[in-house]
């Protein structure tokens, strides 16, 4: 999961901070796994996004293989 | 927290390394259901011949005129092909299932053509790794080249003795001498292997040591005198082979197996009793078989042309008469057999990819195959005992089911109800829809109470709500009893009224795991007769093709009752070949449409493509899916109430009509204050949005639970195209929605989730 799997999601800013969302490491965990990843988040306030394509690609893929363990 | 092995009775429990399995049977019972499945047996033309041949394999590349191929399958069967083109009697085709109707395939012509247009490769020469011991055998017949062959075919060092100058006096009575240059050709294979022949050679059986082990005798018919009878031992074998060219040759082979068994010291009787021709097991439906008369080959061999067109009356025996009638099936190209095993094996597996885990929870458990099989083999009672086993050991994937579970904790909890008939302190009735006939038809639900309540005596209730099923359905057993016990509970309270179900499935599961007595809505309308209907009126003389709910297969009373409304009613139905006990599933049962909706959008259209005519049906989710799929279906209530709602109704609806229909009915009819008004107030989601929301099951009420802690939970914006998002995690989801700001409102453009929890790093 260290890859870079979702595309750039573009120029996000964080509503509440106003200040643009930079990538920073965070990690999703699952079922007692827990997989580093680089992601959209507010400096600030530290607001982790998490993009559709992400969500519906990658992490869904991962969520379905760790159930069928 | 995992269970105890006590409480799963028998498994195999070790928490120390984090793991708790069990077996949904075991291996006994694995191999009785796997014998029900017959679809892996040969057809009768290859188990009726001695050798065994692959009749069908070769009439299928026939069929496509891939006579090289074919030959190569017929070579593979014997070491004998040209002498059984010139010498068999033909069992098999006696054998063929055509030989009943019109005629058996003409098999041994066939194997003739193989033989005269497929290119002869060079054989293989077998090279088979010497073994130290030696057999002698001392014979006269066919039987003992091939028991030779078999034997030098897997290593052996056979010295053949063929004493008596009238040895193969058999074989040639079989042959014609004048096509002794083609059938001498067999012969030619003895020169790879290590048999030597001893042609009219006397044998001392004085040369063999009785003391080695690395010695066998085999002595045929006549030359069993040169031992006793009782020196029959591991080292000295008799052999008495008779009957036909293709007997004998069968013969040898069978005593090659039993003289590399005595040499590998294992038992020689067991696992003997498909050697030889037997009748197969296995069913091939002859219905629909078109009568084809054999071909004829006016100059006695079958020309290409002629072979193709004989191939061609082959059917290709085989069972499939579930799959053929199973979209479940169809999806994932399996038979019962084989899936029994996947799921033996998913079941089995401690660490590692549960990959039978989808097929499992796929499975509408409908009980179709077991009716339609021959032998009753009842794939879905297997998928329903895996789920059982994958529940209690944690296996099973919290995602699957996780949507139709909520769904019931709603249906018998916020979505829940249950009174009296206005006006009465006690029922005898008590109505009870079906949550998903509340969901789908709450218009149409209404319109039945109120009519019960003024046409029957004595009180009728209410009592929406789930009976279980779809607890039962997703394997947690459990929680289908808590759910039982809490519905049985309510009844008491209710005074043990007589409960009139709208939904087959609920008769079905209230009369076998619970002591509520039960009536269909179907019975009480035949006895007080049709309601007098102002509403939509479909026209008298409507033929309808009928759908039997699964609920309902093997209650023919249901059916029968069912059908005689209709009638009433001035319609007809047409019965389709697969409908009755055998009526497929409409893509919801099991729970198939919430954990694969494309798998029940292909099994809802199987049911739909089987005619042009409108669908009937008497279970509120059939009719559902049909509409889904755009065809035009009613359920037996709209018919007779006059509803004739042609839409769809999308998840979140059904959740809402549920919350509707409690809160109007309470209010209508029981004068109960509600809070309703404070859920009225719609989102604005855009049409593509909606369709998303149904495809991702997350409900509108989701979407209203994210953006009500939108100024809490924050959001962020993308300059570029102005769209938002925000999030919230409720239990364990994180459901994302993207919006747009419109004027003191929202415009929900895009829903989406994870289970994944996401953290970051300081």
């Amino acid at each position: 999961m260290k890859e870079e799997f979702y595309k750039d999601p573009g120029k996000i800013k964080c509503v509440r901070c106003d200040c643009l969302l930079e990538k920073r490491k965070a990690h999703f965990s699952y079922m007692k796994q827990a997989f580093p990843v680089e992601l959209p988040t507010c400096p600030k306030c530290g607001f982790i996004f998490v993009p559709e394509e992400l969500a519906t690609g990658k992490v869904f893929q991962v969520e379905k293989a760790l159930e069928d363990k | 927290m995992p269970l105890s092995a006590t409480t799963l009775g028998g498994a195999m429990d070790d928490t120390k390394k984090g793991y708790i399995m069990k077996q949904a049977f075991d291996q006994n019972e694995l191999h009785e259901k796997e014998a029900l499945c017959t679809q892996q047996e040969p057809p009768n033309c290859q188990t009726t011949c001695p050798i065994h041949v692959n009749v069908r394999e070769i009439c299928d590349e026939v069929k496509k005129g891939n006579f090289d191929e074919a030959r190569k399958i017929f070579e593979k069967a014997t070491l004998f092909p040209n002498c059984i083109v010139y010498g068999c009697d033909g069992p098999c085709e006696c054998g063929c299932v055509r030989e009943g109707m019109d005629q058996g395939v003409q098999i041994r012509k066939l194997e003739k053509a193989v033989m005269q247009f497929g290119t002869a490769k060079e054989r293989l020469r077998y090279l088979p790794k010497k073994k130290k011991e030696s057999v002698y055998i001392v014979g006269e017949s066919i039987a003992s080249v091939a028991l030779a062959g078999e034997l030098g075919k897997k290593g052996y060092t056979v010295k053949l003795y063929l004493p008596n100058k009238e040895s193969f006096g058999e074989v040639f009575a079989m042959l014609k001498q004048e096509h002794a240059s083609i059938w001498m050709k067999d012969f030619d294979f003895f020169l790879s292997i290590p048999v030597e022949f001893h042609w009219h050679e006397s044998f001392d059986i004085e040369q063999i040591d009785p003391n080695s082990e690395d010695i066998q005798l085999v002595l045929e018919k006549e030359w069993m005198i040169l031992a006793e009878r009782e020196k029959e031992s591991s080292q000295i074998h008799f052999f008495e082979p008779k009957g036909s060219l293709i007997d004998l040759l069968s013969q040898g082979r069978s005593m090659a197996l039993t003289i590399d068994w005595a040499i590998q010291k294992v038992t020689t009787s067991i696992g003997r009793e498909k050697e030889g021709s037997y009748q197969t097991t296995l069913f091939t439906n002859l219905d629909h078989i078109e009568i084809l008369q054999p071909v004829k080959a006016e100059a006695g061999d079958f020309t290409i042309a002629q072979a193709l067109e004989e191939a061609k009356r082959c059917i290709h025996c085989e069972c499939l008469e579930c799959v053929k009638a199973c979209g479940f099936l169809q999806y994932y190209h399996k038979y019962p057999k084989m899936a029994i095993r996947e799921i033996y094996n998913n079941l089995s597996i401690v660490m590692g990819n549960h990959s039978a885990n989808g097929f499992i929870n796929n499975c509408s458990l409908c009980g179709q195959c077991k009716v339609i099989c021959p032998n009753g083999f009842d794939l879905g009672e297997v998928c329903l005992l895996a789920r059982n086993v994958m529940t209690d050991t944690d296996k099973m994937p919290v995602s699957t089911f996780d949507f139709a579970l909520k769904d019931l904790a709603f249906s018998n909890g916020d979505g829940f109800f249950v009174r009296h008939q206005p006006g009465y302190e006690m029922s005898r009735y008590l109505f009870f829809p079906g949550c998903q006939t509340v969901a789908i038809a709450a218009k149409t639900v209404e319109e039945v109470y109120q009519d019960l309540m003024k046409r029957v005596d004595g009180g009728v209730g209410l009592m929406t709500g789930c009976c279980g099923i779809i607890a039962q359905w997703s394997g947690d057993e459990k929680l289908f009893r808590q759910q039982l016990d809490f519905l049985e509970q309510q009844w008491v309270q209710m005074g043990k009224p007589i409960l009139i179900v709208g939904c087959s499935n609920c008769m079905e599961i209230f009369q076998k795991y619970s002591d509520i007595s039960v009536r269909g809505i179907w019975d009480l309308l035949e006895e007080i007769g049709l309601p007098e209907s102002t509403g939509f009126q479909i026209d008298e003389g409507t033929i309808f093709q009928l759908h039997d709910a699964c609920g309902a297969r093997n209650h023919p009373e249901i059916q029968e009752s069912i059908r005689r409304l209709v009638s009433r009613k001035g319609c007809t139905i047409l019965e389709e070949q697969r409908n009755g006990n055998q009526s497929g599933c409409c893509g919801y049962g099991g729970l198939t449409n919430y954990a694969n909706p494309d798998l029940g959008k292909k099994m809802s259209q199987m049911i739909t493509t089987q005619s042009d005519l409108r669908i009937l049906t008497y279970c509120m989710n059939c009719k559902d899916q049909f509409v889904a799929q755009g065809k035009e279906s009613y359920h037996i209530l709209e018919l007779f109430y006059g509803m004739n709602p042609q839409q769809t109704v999308d998840i979140s609806m059904k959740r809402f009509n549920r919350l509707l229909f409690k809160e109007e009915m309470l209010e209508k009819h029981w004068n109960e204050e509600t809070a309703r008004q404070e859920r009225m107030t719609k989102l604005q989601i855009t049409d593509d949005c909606r369709k998303e929301m149904n495809q991702r099951m997350i409900l509108e009420s989701d979407v209203r639970d994210v953006m009500s802690t939108l100024e809490q939970n924050g959001s962020v914006w993308n300059e570029q195209t102005d769209e938002y998002w925000t999030f919230k995690r409720m239990g364990e989801v994180t459901f994302w929605v993207k919006y747009r700001r419109a004027e003191a409102s929202y415009l929900i453009e895009g829903v989406y989730s994870h289970r994944m929890e996401v953290e970051g790093e300081g």
